[in-house]
């Protein structure tokens, strides 16, 4: 079931936010609006960030993934887009859909992984978010950006489970690959 | 003479008068009798009255109650997973020839002008594929071209446009359906579906006046009563549509003369409450049309699709008049048992149309000649473990009579390429392996490394047979497949072991829980002496690996055997660590998912959504991961199983595949059971050979399982394994005889993956290499 975020959850996702806008700065893109992202109700916003969002995704898609050749570019260039699309519509059962099609044909595809928690955030999972996210690191070698979204997720969703302990771990991942 | 006539013709007046005197007095006799009895029984007339106007009203009653409520018990439909292409997708021709067979796709000699026809030239195809209503929203038809080379799709385009297409996802298999226990199946269709022509077809032929009736027609009745006495039996009935439907609906099939009264009360009753466009649709529905082994074919929805292979609005008119024509006797007309009669009984009523104008003589000649063709079907049940798992999934969330009777749609995760990949492998090797005919049995699983996605089940030698399913209920001794868990609660502790750990294999001695002396024994029966933790694994040596597990504690290990996903709770005795436990090949498949993901458990599922009659989602069964395991350590136990299938018990597998695998072999005590678990970059398999009775078979690891296993991944899977070091990996020489740090040179050199800071920090000196046994036979 998918709830609708509270106030908690929206700063949160204000935090999550921030996370995107940091690496798309380090990425080089122009600067991403303050919008937050999860906010976009359905049809009421997005077209600028959403399109700063996909810019950064096709620019990883262009990267590759963990070095290696990407089986599908094009459906996963099309999949992504459908996804983020959803994203951005806060449809969440069709996004998670997706993105489950998407890793099926491209399972060690890290980006999708990290939209799935992406997705997890947003829907009140933070345990699920947490492990998509780690899911997305063992496929993300040698991708510092990405790890360091993932991690940003991790340590968010942990703040959620008030796991302090995992919350440094994160913040002194986070610390140490943007240091590297 | 006159006076006489007069005479007599006062006598006869007389007479007259006297009886019709008599006359009217018997009829007023008559007629007080008759009264008197009307009033001397009126009680039991006016009861006889009111019982059969209660009979009436429980006919009304039982016509509207049935007909308002739920007429069918509509089976769910079981749908494979969709086929999705894209450029790169690993896919052979053969694959895709088998994938359209499977789908029911026509081959046509030029572009595909309908959903569902493709044209196929060497390694080109174009297809037209069917549009599909999905839990995720709708796929459209859509005209493809596609190209395939060095077993992967090289192009995909749109026909027309000639414009690259990024993404094109078929329809799903239907697999089967979960059926009431009248095994009715039936695709519902509403009246605006039915092609007016088949509409006009099938009231021409059955009931020709049914737009005027009221639900009995007296004329078609007279006239079948003459014809049936002029023949002296019945070869003409006289029954409407309505008639045959409240048959087929509420009534027995016996035919007397009681349930023909009823059945003509319950028809105007029908045509009093309901509409003619109302009747005729449920009729649609209804009709039988001939049996598919255990299932009963009903409705011309599902006629349709069974017969030809499409929709009935795509049928065309000789097709149409095959259906119509198999109403009067499904079996008799049964196109592909009886082709001829159904061919002639398809001329009568294409001659009956051309007689009523709906055709010309000409058309109905020609459609007359054509040949009688429907589609093919296998005579045996479709995957019948793989639907007994579905079954046991669905019924955590689903009560049996729901799946039975609501019309669910499900959709499964079985990839048909990978399941009859599965099951060609069965077939084929198990014979080979039991030469001496003991009667071998055999089970295997194929799951998704990364979403735990169940891809093929098999239960027995016998992919067919829907008896006991080995894969989910066959309970037996693991044996060495338990030997990853061993080592990897031991790896998780890198402070105190490391694939350079010496491990010692001399003979041991153990008190165990139950106070039985426990003495395990190599496969050899020998002892090896000092070995690397990594040379135990890959040699598969029952004791050092004992020896380790008890080290390391039983208690880590049940809880590193849980953490990995295993529904199963070990016992916490020392002959867990030879695996003496019994499972299922498909727990087994729970465990080694896990290795295969690096340690990212995910729930083994079978069915990602369920949609209910009219294509509203109920359930979706969204992908899980879960990861305990230390990642690291995990990395360090599959290098090694990648290595045992390299120079290890299961070294053969590397001259038989091209790609890259990791596994183990299993064998248990008296060669009672063979297994291997092993998996690709992409598949994971679980395969066991063995006796039913668990009596001693003369087979290993090795030499069954591992063969079919093999034989599997050989078509089955696409993607090597590579062990996906994680960053935190470093890989060090290390002398095989000491376990310390050595060098390339040295002879007896290993390059073995660590956790930083768990290398040895001793260097050996490399007594073993080359180099120095060289100086020393100098020296010497």
């Amino acid at each position: 079931m998918m709830h609708a975020p509270g106030l908690k959850q929206k700063l949160l996702r204000l935090s999550v936010l921030s996370g995107f806008i940091l690496l798309v700065s380090c990425a080089g893109l122009e600067t991403t609006p303050t919008q937050e992202y999860p906010e976009l109700a359905p049809g009421s916003q997005p077209a600028s960030s959403t399109a700063r969002f996909q810019e950064w995704l096709v620019t990883t898609q262009s990267m590759g993934n963990s070095g290696r050749q990407v089986a599908a570019p094009a459906a996963i260039v099309k999949l992504s887009q459908q996804a983020d699309r959803q994203l951005a519509a806060a449809q969440w059962q069709a996004a998670s859909d997706t993105l489950e099609r998407l890793l099926r044909i491209s399972p060690d595809y890290a980006p999708g992984w990290s939209r799935m928690a992406w997705l997890a955030l947003q829907t009140n999972a933070p345990e699920r978010a947490r492990q998509m996210a780690s899911r997305s690191n063992s496929y993300a070698t040698g991708r510092i950006d990405l790890k360091v979204l993932n991690w940003k997720f991790i340590r968010d969703a942990s703040a959620q489970l008030s796991d302090k302990g995992a919350v440094q771990r994160a913040e002194r991942n986070i610390y140490e690959l943007e240091n590297l | 003479m006159r006076s006489d006539m007069t005479k007599s013709q006062r006598r006869k007046k007389t007479v007259n008068r006297r009886t019709s005197v008599t006359k009217r007095q018997k009829s007023t006799m008559q007629k007080k009798s008759l009264l008197g009895l009307i009033k001397k029984y009126r009680w039991w007339l006016l009861a006889i009255t009111a019982i059969f106007l209660i009979y009436l009203a429980y006919l009304d009653h039982k016509v509207t109650t049935m007909f308002e409520g739920r007429l069918w018990q509509l089976p769910a439909r079981v749908y494979a997973r969709p086929l999705e292409l894209y450029e790169g997708k690993s896919l052979s021709t053969q694959d895709l020839l088998a994938e359209l067979r499977l789908l029911n796709y026509k081959r046509v000699s030029a572009i595909p002008a309908k959903p569902g026809q493709y044209h196929n030239w060497g390694n080109q195809f174009e297809i037209k594929t069917r549009g599909f209503r999905f839990y995720d929203g709708e796929e459209k038809s859509v005209s493809v071209r596609l190209g395939i080379d060095d077993g992967r799709v090289s192009s995909l385009n749109d026909i027309y446009g000639d414009a690259p297409l990024a993404i094109v996802r078929f329809d799903p298999a239907y697999l089967t359906g979960i059926f009431p226990t009248h095994s009715e199946d039936r695709i519902l269709l509403k009246i605006d579906e039915v092609p007016d022509q088949f509409i006009k077809m099938l009231i021409l032929i059955e009931d020709k006046r049914f737009f005027e009736h009221f639900g009995i027609d007296p004329r078609s009745i007279a006239r079948a009563l003459v014809a049936n006495i002029k023949a002296g039996e019945t070869v003409q009935g006289g029954s409407t549509i309505t008639q045959q439907l409240v048959k087929n609906l509420f009534l027995t099939p016996n035919q007397n003369l009681w349930r023909k009264i009823n059945e003509a009360f319950m028809a105007l009753f029908l045509e009093m409450h309901y509409s003619k466009q109302l009747i005729l649709e449920t009729y649609i529905n209804e009709v039988y049309l001939g049996q598919d082994q255990e299932r009963a074919i009903h409705g011309f929805g599902l006629a349709s699709e069974y017969y030809f292979g499409k929709p009935l609005r795509q049928t065309t008119v000789d097709e149409m008049a095959l259906l119509v024509g198999m109403v009067k006797g499904a079996s008799y007309y049964h196109p592909g048992r009886n082709p001829e009669r159904a061919m002639e009984r398809r001329r009568v009523v294409l001659d009956t149309m051309a007689d009523n104008g709906l055709l010309t003589t000409e058309q109905a000649r020609i459609l007359a000649n054509k040949l009688v063709q429907v589609t093919s079907h296998a005579k045996r049940s479709r995957y019948p473990a793989f639907i007994d798992l579905i079954k046991r999934q669905l019924n955590q969330d689903y009560n049996a009579e729901d799946l039975r009777s609501e019309g669910l749609q499900i959709f499964s995760t079985l990839d048909p390429i990978v399941q009859n990949a599965t099951e060609s492998a069965v077939e084929r090797i198990l014979p080979a392996i039991d030469y001496q005919k003991q009667g071998l049995q055999t089970a295997a699983v194929v799951v998704s490394p990364d979403n735990g996605d169940v891809l093929a089940v098999v239960g027995d030698r016998s992919p067919s047979y829907s008896g006991f399913n080995r894969a989910l209920d066959a309970s037996r001794q693991i044996g060495s497949l338990i030997k990853p868990v061993i080592y990897l609660a031991a790896l998780q502790h890198p402070d105190r072991y490391t694939l350079a750990s010496i491990l010692d294999d001399s003979p041991l001695r153990v008190i165990g829980e139950d106070k039985k002396l426990w003495e395990p024994q190599n496969y050899d029966n020998e002892f090896h002496g000092k070995m690397l933790l990594f040379d135990a694994l890959l040699k598969s040596y029952n004791i050092p690996t004992a020896r380790l597990g008890l080290d390391v504690g039983l208690a880590d290990i049940v809880q590193t055997f849980h953490d990995l996903g295993s529904p199963r709770e070990l016992p916490p005795y020392p002959s867990i660590t030879l695996g003496a436990v019994a499972m299922s090949p498909f727990d087994v498949a729970s465990v080694y998912q896990t290795f295969a993901a690096n340690g990212f458990h995910s729930p083994l599922r079978s069915v990602v959504a369920v949609l209910d009659n009219s294509g509203q989602p109920l359930s979706r069964y969204t992908i899980h991961v879960d990861r305990k395991i230390n990642p690291d350590a995990i990395s360090l136990v599959n290098y090694t199983l990648g290595q045992i299938t390299r120079t290890g018990t299961a070294r053969r597998l590397a001259s038989e595949l091209d790609i890259p695998v990791a596994g183990k072999t299993g064998t248990t005590n008296d060669l009672r059971d063979s297994w291997f678990a092993g998996f690709t970059g992409d598949r994971v398999g679980v395969v066991w050979v063995g006796r039913d009775d668990n009596q001693p078979a003369g087979i290993t690891g090795a030499s069954a399982a591992m063969r079919v296993w093999s034989a599997i991944m050989r078509k089955a899977a696409h993607r090597g394994y590579q062990p996906g070091l994680s960053d935190n990996i470093e890989m060090h020489w290390i002398d095989r005889e000491t376990g310390e740090l050595g060098q390339q040179s040295c002879e007896n050199a290993i390059e073995l993956p660590f956790i930083p800071g768990s290398e040895p920090t001793t260097t050996s000196s490399c007594s073993g290499s080359s180099s120095s046994n060289w100086l020393r036979g100098i020296f010497n």
